[in-house]
């Protein structure tokens, strides 16, 4: 297969679940070789989440779990227990032939571990760190608790979400993803700077401050006007109509948003109501704004009598923008991402074969693919400390007694 | 000026709305000379709310003042021969170029990846669009909401019998910009390498799809849905959701794998350190007890007051933020995150500042330009249009 873009760029993983694991992700499906570093005592939690594939019966509960599957395909797998002096004089080794170090744990972990980038900074002068706890590295808040769950609240995405004057509604861990994204951003630009002057650097991102970015237009309002925005469902201040409509069966939605006239002539035609475009209700964008519940009203009418995909391509065809509120199941049968292979099947040893969600954006000439399924617990041990570091098979065999690279949870 | 990470790179910005200028406006902070080339009525977002004290004037839209700091501006008409022509003179310095048009337009005018190539073999043809170049939806219209139900993750939020609902703002469009622009940089590392430079096709959907990890390999594995789901939001028994108090909501648990009854303690209120409550079942049966327990104390108290206490009680503690919340936080406030930036149309106004914090190469804030601001700058400066000339371009309505 051909090369990919990050090839030659190395990343030493300490990070979980989501954030972390995300970032480590994006990059290791362009070629960057992600060293995922778990311990047989304190593996990334993930690996007891989501469910087993049906019909596999094998041992190893933490390796066949869907959701790491997913997230950390791509990336090699090593135990260390950073506990032990040992173990960190293991990851200063790793270090030295590394180019980057990523961790999303709280504030004080690395510190406490002395492995802060002051001290990472005198075994490799250039190596770039990032870090990205849920407020920031300093602060009176760096060492609260923050979860993707009270993180989204804090970074100001609740505030502005919810049904027509209901109370604010959760969005889940948002700033999970967006903490990932904006890690593999802040990452490729580290390593851009450190091509053209040698010089490495860390990176503090706070994950409220990285999703507070997202609602940049909803801040100037307020820092500009002193206006505070509702919460308002799915509508919008100007445009009509403007939400998810009702369609056939159980829980089907096509969502429809009309912005132009153009658009507006389009929905009238679509659905067959030419009617619409003389009522006088629904005029201007102006009128049809204020008279919206009776055009969601009309327009759900439409809907309620349809399949959500046909509602979508009807009105598409008709050129109005309409998407249909696709679950996991019907994203697989989509026919737009069937068509850009979205969903490539994948391998794994002990979880079988799945399509899986494929890689964010195309490359037309050093595309990103998925090489191989997540790793075992502990899976590239060998290959790691054996080839690239070069440690004599004795000293392994030492480690390994001593429980310091030992990969098995059940034998702790 | 002060060295950026990415200030070697001229970055040339076509794109319009949100999503293509939020990339190019990453490259802007970071350092790159991003020349941001509008049609001559201006970028959509121009027109775009919140406006300024409510004027809606060009350049008083709050939308286009944050998605398009730190870049130049120049208007330019690709629907002339002339227009085109100076598009493909300021090319060969060019590191990166960003556009969101519909599939094959630049490729109609004869600005596609292969002839913008065989000018300046080392540029990034950063492409945005909310389904991608090609496949059955390549020419149809999408939208914040239209992208977020195709994604898979509308489905996922709002309450069961209720229909699912979007986070408020334009998230979506940003995350698909920050999106592109990760790729845009990856395919920029990739030169340091090959020399040359490539296409990227990046789709709203798939940027945003790339989130929905757990539902997609539940489905796979098991036929199951599993990860988020529709649920009810409204704070209760302990559980996770938005808790009302004193003067908005809070969030309020114990952390995982402890016991709820550090909330008694908490709290002091006693007769939560009932067994009866203990385990996540046992609070659902009990519920209204549970809560008519609790709403006194969350009642007492201020959003501020039980984010920073519960925290100091080791407790999964969080508050609802308004904006105003952000702005008065006093961790934001200690990290300096807003940053004040001058404009001649608003004065001085408060906007999110740094993503993320370099110890190197810091992020700059400046301000985004004013429509045609720096034709003179660019026209003249870097491609040796006279005074007179420019004067012409305008006339013939090229620029």
């Amino acid at each position: 297969m051909s090369r990919r873009a990050l090839e030659g760029v190395r990343i030493l993983d300490l990070s979980q679940i989501w954030a972390g694991p995300y970032c480590g992700r994006l990059l290791a499906d362009m070629g960057a070789q992600i060293i995922k570093v778990e311990s047989a005592g304190r593996y990334d939690s993930t690996r007891d989440s989501g469910v087993a594939p049906q019909g596999v019966t094998g041992p190893l509960r933490w390796n066949i779990g869907s959701w790491f599957n997913t997230r950390n395909r791509n990336k090699l797998g090593i135990t260390i227990d950073m506990t032990t002096a040992e173990g960190k004089s293991l990851f200063l080794k790793l270090l030295e032939i590394s180019d980057v170090v990523l961790e999303n744990f709280s504030a004080r972990v690395m510190q406490n571990w002395g492995l802060d980038y002051t001290i990472l900074q005198k075994h490799k002068a250039d190596i770039i760190m990032i870090s990205m706890p849920a407020s920031g590295m300093t602060g009176p808040e760096r060492d609260y608790v923050g979860m993707g769950s009270n993180i989204s609240p804090l970074a100001g995405l609740v505030a502005i979400t919810g049904y027509k004057g209901d109370v604010p509604h959760s969005v889940g861990a948002y700033t999970d993803p967006i903490a990932g994204l904006t890690g593999a951003g802040a990452i490729l630009s580290a390593l851009h700077y450190r091509a053209r002057t040698g010089t490495g650097q860390y990176i503090d991102l706070s994950q409220r401050e990285a999703a507070a970015r997202l609602i940049g237009d909803v801040i100037v309002d307020y820092t500009m006007n002193g206006r505070l925005w509702p919460v308002m469902g799915n509508r919008r201040p100007a445009w009509a109509p403007h939400s998810c409509y009702r369609c056939k069966g159980e829980d089907k939605w096509v969502a429809i948003t009309v912005t132009t006239d153009a658009q507006w002539h389009g929905l009238c035609v679509g659905t067959g109501h030419p009617e619409w475009e003389t009522d006088p209700r629904f005029a201007d964008a102006v009128s049809r704004h204020t008279h919206q519940d009776e055009l969601d009203r009309l327009l759900s009418e439409w809907t309620a009598e349809r399949d959500h995909r046909e509602a979508m391509e009807t009105l598409q065809a008709a050129g109005v923008p309409a998407g249909a509120v696709l679950n996991p199941e019907e994203m697989f049968e989509d026919t737009q991402y069937a068509a850009r292979g979205y969903f490539p099947e994948v391998s794994h040893p002990e979880a079988g074969t799945f399509p899986m969600l494929g890689v964010y954006a195309k490359l037309s000439k050093t595309p990103g693919y998925i090489a191989r399924g997540a790793p075992l617990l502990g899976e590239h041990n060998e290959y790691v400390f054996r080839s690239l570091l070069g440690l004599p098979q004795q000293e392994l065999e030492k480690l390994l007694l001593e429980g310091v690279i030992s990969a098995d949870p059940t034998k702790l | 000026m002060v060295e950026g990470a990415l200030s070697d790179l001229r970055v040339l910005d076509l794109s319009l709305d949100i999503a293509g200028p939020y990339c190019t406006g990453l490259l802007a902070g970071l350092g790159a000379d991003v020349i941001k080339i509008e049609p001559l009525d201006g970028d959509p977002s121009r027109r775009a709310g919140p406006f300024f004290q409510g004027d809606p004037h060009p350049e008083k839209s709050g939308l286009f003042l944050y998605v398009n700091q730190g870049k130049r501006g120049v208007t330019l008409n690709l629907n002339t021969e002339t227009g085109r022509g100076i598009l493909r003179r300021l090319l060969p310095a060019a590191d990166v170029i960003v556009e969101s048009y519909a599939p094959g337009y630049l490729a109609s005018l004869g600005l596609g990846y292969s002839q913008l190539e065989a000018i300046n073999p080392r540029v990034v043809l950063t492409s945005v669009t909310h389904f991608g170049q090609d496949g059955p939806y390549q020419n149809w219209q999408g939208s914040e909401l239209v992208d977020y139900a195709l994604s898979g993750q509308l489905s996922r939020i709002g309450d069961q019998g209720k229909e699912p609902l979007k986070t408020g703002g334009s998230v979506e469009q940003y995350y698909a910009g920050q999106m592109a622009f990760v790729a845009t940089m990856t395919a920029v590392f990739s030169r340091w390498t090959t020399g040359e430079g490539q296409h990227i096709d990046q789709a709203i959907t798939e940027a945003l799809a790339s989130m929905v990890e757990m539902a997609t390999a539940d489905w796979q594995f098991a036929g199951v849905v599993g990860g988020m789901g529709r649920t009810s939001n409204q704070g209760s028994a302990g559980g996770p959701g938005q808790y009302l108090c004193k003067d908005g909501f809070v969030q309020i648990t114990p952390r995982r794998g402890e016991l709820f009854a550090r909330l008694a303690d908490f709290m002091d209120i006693p007769e939560l350190a009932d067994p009866r409550f203990a385990t996540p079942e046992g609070r659902i049966e009990h519920k209204a007890e549970l809560d008519r327990l609790m709403q006194p104390w969350l009642t007492a108290h201020t959003k501020l007051e039980i984010y920073q206490m519960g925290q100091e009680h080791r407790l999964l503690a969080g508050y609802t933020c308004t904006v105003e919340d952000l702005i008065e936080s006093p961790q934001f406030q200690d990290r300096g995150y807003f940053v004040d930036v001058d404009h001649p149309f608003t004065g001085a106004i408060k906007y999110p500042g740094a993503p993320f914090k370099m110890s190197e190469t810091p992020w700059q804030a400046r301000r985004a330009p004013l429509l045609g601001e720096h034709n003179d700058e660019v026209y003249c400066g870097l491609l040796n249009y006279s005074k007179k000339e420019l004067v012409m371009l305008r006339t013939l309505g090229v620029i």
